[in-house]
This record gives structure tokens, C-alpha cells and sequence, in this order.
């Protein structure tokens, strides 16, 4: 079953998604700042949507990408994870961040995340 | 206490009030970073954590009571720069809020497994020494008003020649025909005395500390490989002199408390030379470098029982050794295990030295013992380039300048003027009020801080390479973005007749 995510375009910021088997993937493109804050909400909220009608087991978050995220997008991916936590554990699939090593920013912040959940979170550089 | 030990009704009402007052709490949050809060809010914010740290304490959420602790920390440091705070604390100030949520409900006596509680509590504390560490550097420079001169006895020349090529960047924009021409040429000279004067290699710092660290061990009867591996990478000359005391001290500490004597070493079973190694490596907009031997490392009792001799840890800590962070003690001022004092070492003025010296570069140190033996101290200075995100607009067509994007940046909708919005080029005095202002107004808003610019552009989030940097109170710095030089200006730092005007929301509530 193909994954329903119509790919979210603007000029600063895309989101698009695939699935395959029982994994999906998110990608995150260009840059997340507070103007684009409602296309990266429905972004979130789409794949967290798709992930649990698929029924996944693994949600990849390609960020490699991805410029740059402020603290008010990045919060997204924050109660995502929160609401993840809170699901029966049958439901719980994991989150792998695909991250660039070049792009510190995301370092420490996809760090102190993945230390909610690190059973369920991984990131690789 | 445990959650057997009190009733489930207890339990479930300090459910509800932290439910409740994590709610508030964000809601305070938000608004303090969007500038809307008011001092009120920041007290009570405080309040809030603090009474419910105090009441996980109470009913035995002991992993509650920590985070709440760890966040204290967060908002005392978002307070001292007025919630202007950089994104990677906000998120943790946001993810604190989550764990102390997620831990309430799974409650003191359910696994807490895949939550790393240890893990978060070491990044906040980074965040908080790292925020600490660039407030103390920021503070020792002089405060500067408009682009006038500043006490420059309090400077190191580095920066006073980037204040001195941002003017003559800035003057440039305004000039015109020759004049133009020999400004931009007196930028371009005075940036390259900045670069040659203000870059030292780490490969020429070890070097010296190296040879000294072998005339050692020859004094000492020790035997010792020293390897160096330092990547060419270089740091500015004001963090190289403190990165010299840092290498002094853990360098020598290296060969007198670390390496053993060569017999010593062979019943140990381990080869009669002894090894150093030091090594540099970036990370990000951090320079680490490291020291390790392979020696006895970290004498976990003998620093216990120094400690308590010192009254640092009291007989509880004493009697439970193995819990005590060695590793955090040997850094605090007069410690030492050394018997006597001799010539190297065991006057306890080592370890707290570095740690000072280069907190006052904004950088950090950590001791750690090593993986197979002996010990490694790892020290994080800013390296040479930083980047940056800045927004990039056009102040007038042709004319782009920036602002960090610590700021928020966003547009005004359906601008009409009005006499605090700032053509930003005719403040800084170099050029006329454009005959039609920019079509955009821009809002900047950092914390309790808000200025208004007019801008011929939509704003643009880019990277910057500093790579001319002034201090932190400067009103400018030229910065390059996909090889061009950009004047990016710190409104907050703008202040007097001729600058930005930049608002406190505080001043405004009456």
C-alpha cells in the first residue's frame, strides 16, 4: 500500500515521503523557520498519520538536507516523539534521523531527543 | 519514598498539578521568548519549576525532581540574557517540560527503560557551562554606543582591527568613484592583518609542550612515546593562550601522576614506555583537543578521600565512594592527591587553571578515564571560522546587509511608515533616507528586544562564514555568504541618536 503524502513545496522549504515495506521515510528539505512553520506542522502530522494507518514499523527523518530548523519546527518532531511514547507499545514504531555530520545545529539537538526514547530513536551521520 | 509507601490518591493529584503546571509553564515559556511575556511571567515561571521540583522530591519522583533541577538551571540562564536565547536552549527547555511529563506518568516504580535520564541531564548541562561560558566571554568587552569609539585598553588588538575593517566595510557602502574603491581596499588590508595576526596552529603550541614533557619524563626516570596528530588546525591567538595553559597542566599531570615508572609499569604488565597522545579535531564551530596517556588513570579512593579531607564531599559521599564524579572534582581549585608538593605538580593549582583559562575564551574542559586504562582530558575551544545563520536583506537595491538569526525575523503585514520603522543605512550614517522606503518592513524580535526595518527585500535565512569577527557588543561584523562580504548588523548593540531603535516590551507595560 503506497504511502498518501503529497509532497509539500515552497521556496524556502519541501517535505516529501515514500514507503517501502514496513518502513517509511520523511524528507526534509531547504530551510525550517518560522515562516514555513505551518507546512512543517502538516508535514509531521501527515507522516505520523501515514506511519500509523501503514501500520510501520520504522519512520526514517532524512534531514540531510535540511538546511537549517529553528527551535519552534524542531519542536514538531519534539511532540511527535512525546505522543509516540504514549501509545500502546504494539503501536510504537521507530524514528531514525538521517542527519549531515557537517550540520552541527542538528548534533546537539537530535542528541538530547533520541535520550527520550533511545530503544525506539537512533541517528546516523 | 516510594509510590508503595503513599496513598494512589496522593499520587494521582501530583499527577494532575504537574500536568497543570507543565501547561502553564510552556504557555510562560512562549511567551517570554516571543516577547510578549512580562516580568511577572519570569517570576512565576521560576516559581513554578521550583515548587514543582520540590514536590517530586516530596511524593519520591526522584528522576521528576532532577530534571525540574536541570531545568532551573535552563531559565536562570534564558533570564540572564533576557530570554534571547540561542534554539538549542529553547529545545531543551521544551524537551524538559516533555520529560518531566513523560516521567510523572510512568511514575517511580515503572521501568524507565529506553530513557536515557543521564544522557539529557549531561546535554543540558553542556548547554548551560557552553551559554555560561559565552555570556563571561561576551561581558569582558567593553559595551560600545553607536559606532563610536570603545575602551579599547579592555580589547585584544584582533578585535579592535575587526572593529576598525567593519567601519571601513561600512564606510565603503555609503562612498562613491575612488572613494569607494580605497575603502574597500582598507577593509581588505585590515581583514588580512586580522586573519595573519589572529591564528595560531595547534601543531606549533603541542610542539613546544612536548619537548618539555620529554625533558620531563628524563628528570622523572619515566619512559614515554608522545604522539601528535593535530590536523592542521589552527584557533585564534587569545584562545591559543589559554589552550597553553590548558597543555601545560594536563600534559605535565600527563607524565607525573598518570605514567608510571618503568618497573612499575612492567608488573603491570604493560610495556616499560609509557604514551601521550594529543590530538585536535572539529566539531562544528569547536575545536577538541585531547590529551590521553595510558598510565594508572583516575586513583578513584585517593581523590575521594582528598575531597573529603578538603571538605568538598561529606562522610556520605566518603562511604560511598564509587558514586562520587571524580572526574568533575579534580577540576576544583586547590585539589591535588600528590602527597607533598614537589617540583611538577601536587600544588592543586592545575586542573581548576585550565578550566578558568578557557572558560574565559568560551571554551571547556573535561576529564574522562579511558577506555583500557589511564586517562583522557578532552578540551572544546571555538575554532578559528565560526559559522552562522543570518538573514540576509536588501537595506536598499544593491545594498544587502544581515541580522543573526537569533533574531525572529518576520514581515510586517501591509506596512504603512511609521517613525520607529528604521531605513537602517541612514542610521548608521552613510547614507541618505531613500526617497521611497522599502516596499517590506521588517520585524525583529529577540526575547524582550524589537526593532523595525525597512527592507527592499524579502528576508533570506543563509550560512556565514566569520570570518573577521568582532565581540559580541560590537554593533557590526563583515561576514562572508557565498563569497561575498556582508555588513551584518547586531541591532541590540545599535543604541544612541544615529542607530536602530530597539525597544524592551518591559518598558512598554505600564
Amino acid at each position: 500500500m503506497s504511502i498518501d503524502f503529497p509532497p509539500i513545496t515552497t521556496k524556502a522549504f519541501q517535505a516529501t515521503a515514500s514507503n517501502e515495506g514496513q518502513s517509511a521515510t520523511l524528507k526534509l528539505m531547504g530551510t525550517a523557520d518560522a515562516h514555513v512553520l505551518a507546512h512543517v506542522q502538516q508535514a509531521v502530522t501527515a507522516m505520523r498519520e501515514q506511519a500509523r494507518s501503514l501500520q510501520v514499523s520504522e519512520v526514517a527523518v532524512d534531514m540531510r538536507d535540511l538546511e537549517f530548523m529553528n527551535s519552534s519546527c524542531f519542536k514538531c518532531l519534539i511532540t511527535w516523539l512525546s505522543d509516540l511514547l504514549e501509545q500502546p507499545i504494539e503501536q510504537r514504531y521507530r524514528i531514525r534521523f538521517l542527519s549531515d555530520p557537517a550540520k552541527h545545529w542538528q548534533h546537539r539537538s537530535l542528541r538530547a531527543l533520541s535520550c527520550f526514547a533511545v530503544d525506539l530513536v537512533s541517528i546516523e551521520a | 519514598m516510594s509510590d508503595e509507601a503513599l496513598p494512589d490518591e496522593i499520587i494521582q493529584r501530583f499527577r494532575q498539578a504537574v500536568a497543570e503546571r507543565l501547561a502553564r509553564g510552556e504557555s510562560l515559556w512562549f511567551a517570554l521568548l516571543q516577547g510578549t511575556g512580562h516580568e511577572a511571567d519570569a517570576a512565576e515561571l521560576l516559581r513554578l519549576i521550583h515548587t514543582l521540583k520540590g514536590d517530586a522530591g516530596i511524593v519520591g519522583f526522584d528522576d521528576v525532581h532532577l530534571v525540574c533541577h536541570k531545568l532551573e538551571d535552563l531559565l536562570a540562564v534564558a533570564s540572564e540574557v533576557a530570554y534571547a536565547v540561542p534554539d538549542d536552549l529553547d529545545l531543551l527547555v521544551t524537551m524538559s517540560f516533555h520529560f518531566i511529563g513523560l516521567l510523572t506518568r510512568r511514575g517511580t516504580r515503572t521501568p524507565v527503560a529506553g530513557i536515557d535520564l543521564d544522557g539529557f541531564v549531561r546535554e543540558v548541562d553542556q548547554a548551560v557551562r557552553a551559554a555560561r561560558a559565552l555570556e563571561r566571554a561576551a561581558d569582558t568587552g567593553p559595551r560600545v554606543t553607536g559606532t563610536g569609539p570603545s575602551d579599547s585598553s579592555l580589547e585584544d588588538p584582533e578585535s579592535r582591527l575587526a572593529r576598525a575593517a567593519s567601519i571601513a566595510f561600512l564606510e565603503h557602502l555609503g562612498a562613491h568613484g575612488a572613494s569607494r574603491q580605497r575603502l574597500y581596499q582598507l577593509w581588505k588590508l585590515l581583514w588580512q592583518e586580522v586573519a595573519q595576526s589572529s591564528s595560531t596552529l595547534l601543531g606549533r603550541l603541542v610542539e613546544r609542550h612536548v619537548v618539555a614533557a620529554y625533558e620531563l619524563c628524563a628528570q622523572l626516570g619515566k619512559l614515554v612515546d608522545i604522539g601528535e596528530d593535530t590536523r592542521g588546525l589552527g584557533v585564534t591567538r587569545r584562545v591559543a593562550d589559554a589552550l597553553d595553559v590548558g597543555l601545560l597542566h594536563c600534559i605535565r599531570n600527563a607524565v607525573d601522576h598518570g605514567l608510571e615508572l618503568p618497573h612499575h609499569r612492567l608488573a603491570a604488565e604493560k610495556p616499560p614506555r609509557g604514551s601521550i597522545r594529543i590530538t585536535a579535531s572539529m566539531d562544528g564551530d569547536v575545536v577538541e583537543i585531547a590529551v590521553e596517556d595510558d598510565g594508572r588513570g583516575f586513583d578513584h579512593a585517593a581523590i575521594v578521600e582528598r575531597a573529603f579531607e578538603a571538605g568538598l564531599v561529606d562522610e556520605s559521599a566518603r562511604r560511598q565512594a564509587s558514586s562520587v564524579d571524580v572526574q568533575e572534582l579534580v577540576f576544583r581549585q586547590g585539589f591535588s592527591t600528590a602527597g607533598q608538593t614537589g617540583p611538577v605538580s601536587g600544588r592543586g593549582v592545575g586542573l581548576d587553571a585550565v578550566r578558568a583559562a578557557l572558560g574565559k575564551v568560551g571554551g571547556e574542559v573535561s576529564a574522562q578515564a579511558r577506555t583500557g586504562g589511564g586517562t583522557r582530558i578532552v578540551m572544546r575551544v571555538p575554532a578559528l571560522v565560526h559559522h552562522m545563520q543570518v538573514y540576509l536583506f536588501d537595506a536598499r537595491p544593491g545594498v544587502t546587509l544581515a541580522i543573526p538569526a537569533t533574531w525572529e525575523v518576520t514581515l510586517q503585514p501591509e506596512p504603512e511608515p511609521e517613525p520607529s520603522v528604521v531605513d537602517p543605512l541612514e542610521a548608521l550614517g552613510v547614507m541618505e533616507r531613500a526617497a521611497t522606503p522599502g516596499e517590506h518592513v521588517l520585524m525583529l524580535r529577540q526575547g524582550l528586544l524589537h526593532a523595525q526595518y525597512f527592507s527592499a527585500s524579502l528576508p533570506r535565512l543563509v550560512t556565514a562564514q566569520r570570518v573577521c569577527p568582532t565581540i559580541a557588543t560590537d554593533p557590526m561584523e563583515v561576514m562572508m555568504v557565498q563569497g561575498q562580504e556582508v555588513l551584518v548588523l547586531r541591532p541590540d548593540q545599535l543604541t544612541g541618536p544615529a542607530a536602530a531603535d530597539v525597544r524592551r516590551t518591559m518598558e512598554r507595560v505600564t
